[in-house]
């Protein structure tokens, strides 16, 4: 029965998510616009959705001239801009979807943290706990994917043309993940809080990463012609949903490493055992290689069709093959010479360090300026 | 050479070098030193701030190839020479799964078979089957499609080779050329000349281009061998030659000056406040500020953009010894100087062209379809055996993997 009702919260939770979703799309369609009176919503009639993150709202310049009420809602900065004709300067001030998103990343942070307070309680806690905790991870979950949705409709097209698109993919294949982690392991009878209890924490600060990021990275920016290709898709795809695979890889692991720590102190009664854990880990790298592989394949495809060259040994380019050769490394010592436990765990964090490198590190390197790779942080 | 052990090694080396090669500074010596210091100079007799070039890089790629191609030579024997039932025969040890009595073999062969297993008599008493056996040629393709791709990467570098013309169709050629449009130029291998037509540079809506299109003709002993479009991220390919977009720009600014039947014409490079004679009219023109893209402000117009849409050029002249300013100038817009009238001409454009072959293609091609083939057998197809042997109170069934003993023996009750 309290499973029943649990269901039922989660799809009135998930229905609510998208009417506020479907609420704040609308909101994005008009104008605010402050008078006397008070705030005045506008429709905006004369641009598409991709116009209004890249232009404010749809209104062009001639417009705010014509208009008082509309030139009078502006930020005073924004309206000095305007009058010295400089119209990128008016992008600011002005409610935009991207604002939008980043509210429900910022949301879907929270409810990620509260997924890891909540599956650290249902440790040693009731069924109860345990539900609340997927339920808060659902959640998550579902304004991850709202932000999804979101970006997918004010760009035309899937996010996958700057750094800050990449990430929404990955954190939402991430936090699907996790779902799958879950229901699987509720399924099948077993317990992977000791794995959530590590993936939690990562998309809480995956998201609140993506939410902080400065709204010039967030901006939808029409696609430039070398980033107009199928290719690109199916490589930030295969991309996001590789990463997202090695994330729970990583999460099994590091829960496989403490567990065993705690477990040699005499702590940690009750907790899965560890092959189930390694099971989960290699299963997911399983998964993962093939999709880095393609990954790999697919941007090697794409840069000849771009510049003529397979490889150019660009620095995000080695990173990758840098992880792709740890999982290798894994696979081998563990289909070939039949590790277990301990030492693959430390290749599997080790391969989620590379691709977390792969992903966010590379852009700290000198350099990185002139890489293939930084559109999104142009 | 084929060992596991010296293949991790190689591996380590490998994830060693290119972790080396993407943190540091490469093929940039004062960002290399800034970053090292007194440590700077050492580094680079290692071939430090040149890792992907060194002669130590490519020595390891070419142990860690010829490892590959070692152990990818001992697993194919292995793979041929193995015997399913002296296999099956080894998984007799540890606790076997058991079966009632009564089952006939009779009834095993057909049931098995049923299921797709491969059977393997060993007697009257015992039998070995196998199922998913293309799961063990995973490994193997992955290995070699490895070395397809590494030997259709480096073929183009390799000395000359007469391996005949499957292999080698045609030699590495790598040409970079800025043609102007209505320019022409000799391509590569006797393949005749290509002139740029047309480049199309439509606008996007951030008033960028959305893409650059380059219209090219072919002629091959006086005639049109071929008409090509070459976009980026969509090359061409003529001959064994491919076309790839890379770039454009607008290479000149043309103003014409007319007078009662005369004219005359100065050419400005954009992107430089220059000065032209104009020998006939005996007028100095100089483009003061040039906007390929302009958009009216209550100041004047602005730039909106790097794409000739609306040009507009600031110009000034010298006329019967003194400066006068034109102001801004649209492009088409007749503007009077004295006898002479001048008009602003739409700008020239030029593409950024790289010309290359790729020998080498199809081997490269072969080998990322052998490595997604190869990796789906290996990670997804799985090899299963059985070795099911009669005792005296029951049949005693083996597995490899150990479930599968399990799993059949369920079948076959439930059967």
């Amino acid at each position: 029965m309290a499973k029943w009702r649990w269901r039922r919260l989660a799809l009135v939770g998930a229905g609510l998510v998208l009417g506020a979703m479907l609420l704040l799309a609308a909101l994005a369609r008009v104008h605010l616009v402050r008078t006397p009176l008070g705030v005045l919503l506008v429709p905006r009639a004369r641009a598409g959705w991709a116009d209004a993150v890249m232009d404010v709202s749809g209104w062009t310049q001639t417009d705010y001239f014509r208009h008082p009420a509309l030139m009078a809602s502006l930020h005073p900065a924004t309206r000095q801009a305007l009058m010295v004709g400089d119209w990128s300067q008016a992008r600011h001030g002005q409610l935009t979807l991207a604002r939008v998103e980043r509210w429900l990343l910022g949301a879907a942070a929270w409810l990620f943290l509260c997924t890891t307070l909540l599956t650290a309680a249902a440790l040693a806690g009731t069924g109860k706990v345990r539900w609340a905790a997927a339920g808060a991870g659902r959640a998550g979950l579902g304004l991850v994917t709202a932000a999804v949705l979101l970006r997918a409709w004010s760009a035309g097209r899937l996010p996958y043309s700057s750094l800050y698109e990449f990430l929404l993919l990955f954190l939402w294949a991430a936090a699907g993940a996790l779902w799958a982690l879950e229901a699987a392991a509720r399924r099948q009878g077993w317990r992977a809080e000791p794995a959530e209890l590590v993936l939690a924490p990562l998309l809480a600060a995956l998201a609140s990463y993506g939410a902080g990021l400065p709204p010039r990275l967030q901006q939808v920016a029409p696609l430039v012609p070398v980033l107009q290709s199928n290719w690109l898709v199916l490589h930030v795809v295969t991309a996001a949903a590789s990463y997202a695979a090695a994330a729970v890889a990583f999460a099994a692991s590091a829960a496989l490493l403490v567990q065993e720590r705690l477990q040699r102190r005499g702590w940690g009664a009750g907790l899965p055992a560890s092959a189930m854990l390694d099971g989960v880990s290699y299963g997911c790298i399983k998964a993962a290689f093939p999709l880095l592989t393609v990954v790999i394949l697919s941007g090697a495809v794409w840069a000849k069709a771009v510049s003529g060259r397979y490889w150019s040994w660009d620095a995000k380019e080695t990173a990758a093959l840098v992880t792709w050769l740890v999982y290798v490394v894994y696979l081998h010592v563990r289909v070939r010479s039949g590790w277990r436990g301990r030492a693959p765990a430390l290749l599997a964090v080790l391969g989620f360090a590379a691709v977390m490198f792969t992903f966010l590190g590379v852009s700290l390197l000198p350099g990185f300026g002139g890489s293939y790779h930084s559109y999104g942080l142009r | 050479m084929g060992s596991l052990r010296l293949a991790l090694w190689l591996l380590g080396g490998l994830v060693l070098a290119c972790a080396l090669g993407t943190a540091l500074p490469q093929d940039s010596w004062p960002p290399f030193r800034q970053l090292l210091g007194p440590a700077a100079p050492a580094a680079r007799l290692l071939g430090l701030n040149r890792v992907f070039t060194t002669w130590w890089f490519h020595g390891l790629l070419a142990l860690l190839a010829a490892n590959l191609l070692a152990c990818t030579g001992l697993r194919t024997r292995a793979y041929l020479r193995r015997d399913p039932v002296a296999a099956a025969r080894r998984l007799e040890v540890g606790e076997p799964v058991l079966l009632a009595a009564s089952h006939s073999p009779d009834q095993f062969t057909a049931a098995l078979r049923q299921a797709g297993w491969r059977i393997y008599p060993a007697g009257e008493q015992a039998l070995a089957a196998q199922r998913g056996r293309l799961g063990r040629l995973g490994l193997l393709v992955v290995h070699a499609s490895l070395l397809v791709i590494l030997a259709g990467a480096s073929l183009p570098y390799l000395p000359r080779l007469r391996l005949g013309g499957a292999i080698v169709p045609t030699p590495l050629v790598r040409q970079e050329v800025m043609l102007e449009q209505g320019q022409e130029m000799t391509l590569p291998l006797g393949r005749g000349r290509a002139r740029l037509e047309r480049l199309r540079v439509p606008v996007g809506a951030d008033r960028l281009p959305a893409q650059y299109y380059s219209e090219l003709s072919i002629e091959q002993a006086g005639r049109l061998a071929a008409r090509l479009t070459v976009s980026v991220n969509h090359p061409a390919t003529f001959q064994g030659l491919t076309f790839y977009q890379q770039s454009w720009l607008l290479a000149a600014v043309p103003v014409r000056a007319v007078s009662r039947g005369r004219f005359e014409t100065a050419l400005f490079r954009p992107e430089l406040r220059s000065m032209q004679l104009l020998p006939q009219s005996g007028l100095v023109l100089v483009l003061h500020d040039y906007l390929p893209d302009a958009r009216q402000t209550p100041q004047g117009p602005a730039y909106a953009g790097p794409v000739p849409v609306r040009p507009t050029a600031w110009l000034l002249v010298h006329r019967a010894g003194r400066w006068q300013d034109l102001g801004w100038v649209r492009q088409g817009e007749p503007v009077a100087c004295g006898d002479w009238t001048l008009i602003l001409q739409p700008p020239v454009l030029a593409s950024g062209l790289l010309v290359r072959t790729h020998p080498g293609l199809g081997l490269v091609w072969a080998g990322f379809a052998l490595l997604a083939a190869g990796l789906g057998l290996w990670l997804y197809v799985r090899e299963e055996l059985l070795w099911i042997k009669r005792a005296p109170a029951a049949w005693q069934c083996w597995g490899q993997p150990p479930q599968a003993a399990g799993r059949w023996a369920r079948e076959v009750e439930r059967g």
